[in-house]
């Protein structure tokens, strides 16, 4: 579909800095900068907009007690969410203090979990940080709790330095672990009460030295250590930046962005609009290189037909194409781009692109007096007007004439016209370019 | 209701359910092989089980259960003793409530 400059740039914005365009919004969203204006202040009205999430036979979700709801309620909210942007920041926030119910095993404290990060997903991060130190659900993953004095546990330690606030290597060692694990002793949970708390003395409240400074440091001391090491800055917005972008951060946004994030102290907010308003962010806008991540292309998908979620089948289906909400691989998260298009991921996709368009058209439902044009436009029309190239346009229109040129017995206009119907909106929902953003 | 077992732990989503219809699904989110078993907490033999659940799969277990407190253990070696075991209190049901999982 062809579209102007302008139209390119405001897709390309509501896929980056969200989960992609409504039809509507390319009604409403004029102009690039009407669109970032949106992004970062949706207006009032309802929190989630349109059709609540259903099983399949029609019942409400319930995370907390049927297996795969949780993540399906993710995705409505994806799907749903009147603010696009703070709710795919909470996403890649998810990816970055990457948490899994997999070892934590209590969805209702992946779902408070899920609250802080929405919370803070475009506020300050120094206050999400502090925040994640006293997640419950972090507090297990990264065996928080249980770490005591006399045998204080590394692990959240080390990750906070290697993921979440330095990168690995960069600016710290070993012994900075050991003594910010000292630090962050006397977390604890009692799991058959199921309560969390902090015992003093399990507490170790000696002096330690951590990334150059001496003192009796405490567990929110870490992360202020953390933070005010030269190496954080950049770090980040590196990292914030590879979120929106598979190229390289260039090297004039990277200082504008650590000089934001340091003069306004750690918010995030200002960060992430220079990011969104950099022309870096355009490159390339005829030939997307962005691979969707699992969640991105099917609330996508489901955002662009106007569909909802109908069923909790979407639960298996991402576990197939890699990325299940709630369910990371490990602390470092989920991979990216080129990364998420495994042959078994691909084929995961197709299938998902295929329950959009199961019974969307019956055999028999389509004259042979449409024509090939009307047959494409129709497609389109159902698929969201998505983007695609030239070739894969010129490919679409080939196939649409030849499909059905010949074929006018009535048995085979009753079944070769739909499926013409039926394999143009697939190619459209699944070919490679819906792939890319 | 939704249980996860890992080595040695038994999490249930409920600690209380009306009477009647229950599904159970255990996800087996350890390492080792488990269970979810079922018996009343005056003792006597269980009155439901998934069967071994694998690691990383998920098991379900479809029950009717009377007014009463059930132990919920997995039954496979001594894995109850080292605490893999919660209490499901089941109460009467209320006449207009739905089955519950």
């Amino acid at each position: 579909m062809r579209r102007t400059a302008e139209q390119a740039r405001i897709e390309r914005l509501l896929w980056r800095g969200g989960f992609g365009p409504r039809p509507k919004d390319r009604q409403r969203l004029r102009s690039h900068a009407a669109a970032l204006d949106h992004l970062f202040a949706p207006g009032k009205g309802p929190s989630l907009v349109g059709p609540e999430p259903t099983t399949k036979d029609g019942g409400r979700l319930d995370p907390f007690n049927e297996y795969g709801h949780d993540s399906v309620w993710w995705l409505d909210r994806s799907v749903r969410a009147r603010d696009q942007l703070r709710e795919r920041m909470t996403l890649n926030w998810h990816d970055h203090w990457a948490c899994s119910n997999s070892k934590v095993n209590d969805p209702r404290l992946m779902f408070a979990y899920y609250k802080v990060l929405r919370e803070h997903s475009l506020g300050n991060f120094r206050d999400l940080a502090r925040a994640m130190v006293r997640s419950n659900a972090m507090q297990i993953f990264l065996d928080l709790v249980g770490s005591t004095d006399e045998s204080p546990n590394e692990n959240f330690a080390r990750e906070f330095f290697e993921l979440f606030t330095l990168g690995a290597g960069n600016g710290y060692t070993e012994r900075d672990i050991r003594e910010s694990a000292r630090a962050l002793t006397g977390f604890t949970y009692d799991y058959d009460s199921k309560s969390f708390g902090f015992d003093q003395k399990r507490h170790d409240g000696g002096v330690k030295r951590i990334l150059g400074a001496q003192g009796r440091f405490d567990a929110l001391d870490v992360v202020d250590r953390a933070l005010a090491n030269k190496h954080h800055a950049p770090y980040l917005c590196e990292k914030l930046w590879g979120y929106l972008s598979p190229r390289p951060i260039p090297p004039r946004l990277l200082k504008r962005t650590v000089d934001a994030y340091r003069s306004s102290k750690f918010e995030l907010k200002p960060v992430i609009r220079l990011m969104l308003s950099d022309p870096a962010l355009y490159a390339g806008i005829d030939e997307p290189d962005m691979v969707k991540s699992p969640v991105v292309y099917v609330a996508g998908m489901l955002r662009q037909t106007g569909a909802g979620v109908r069923t909790t089948d979407w639960a298996w289906m991402l576990d197939g194409m890699g990325q299940v909400p709630f369910y990371p691989p490990n602390v470092s998260g989920w991979p990216s781009n080129s990364e998420w298009l495994s042959t078994g991921a691909v084929q995961a996709r197709f299938s998902a692109a295929n329950r959009m368009i199961e019974k969307t058209i019956e055999d028999g439902s389509i004259s042979s007096k449409q024509s090939a044009d009307e047959a494409l436009a129709d497609a389109i029309r159902f698929a969201g007007r998505p983007w695609t190239s030239r070739r894969t346009e010129k490919t679409l229109h080939g196939y649409a004439r030849a499909s059905v040129a010949g074929r006018n017995e009535d048995y085979e206009v009753k079944h070769y016209w739909p499926e013409r119907q039926r394999v143009l909106r697939h190619i459209l929902l699944a070919g490679p370019d819906a792939q890319v953003c | 209701m939704l249980a996860y077992a890992s080595e040695y732990r038994l999490n249930a989503s409920r600690r209380r359910a009306p009477a009647g219809r229950l599904v159970a699904q255990l996800v087996n989110s350890g390492q080792d092989d488990h269970d979810l078993t079922v018996r009343r907490a005056s003792g006597g033999a269980p009155v439901g089980s998934t069967g071994i659940v694998h690691a990383g799969k998920l098991g379900v277990l479809r029950l009717t259960l009377k007014p009463g407190r059930y132990v919920l253990y997995c039954s496979i070696s001594d894995h109850e003793a080292r605490g893999m075991r919660a209490v499901l209190v089941v109460e009467k049901r209320k006449a207009t409530r739905a089955a519950h999982r």
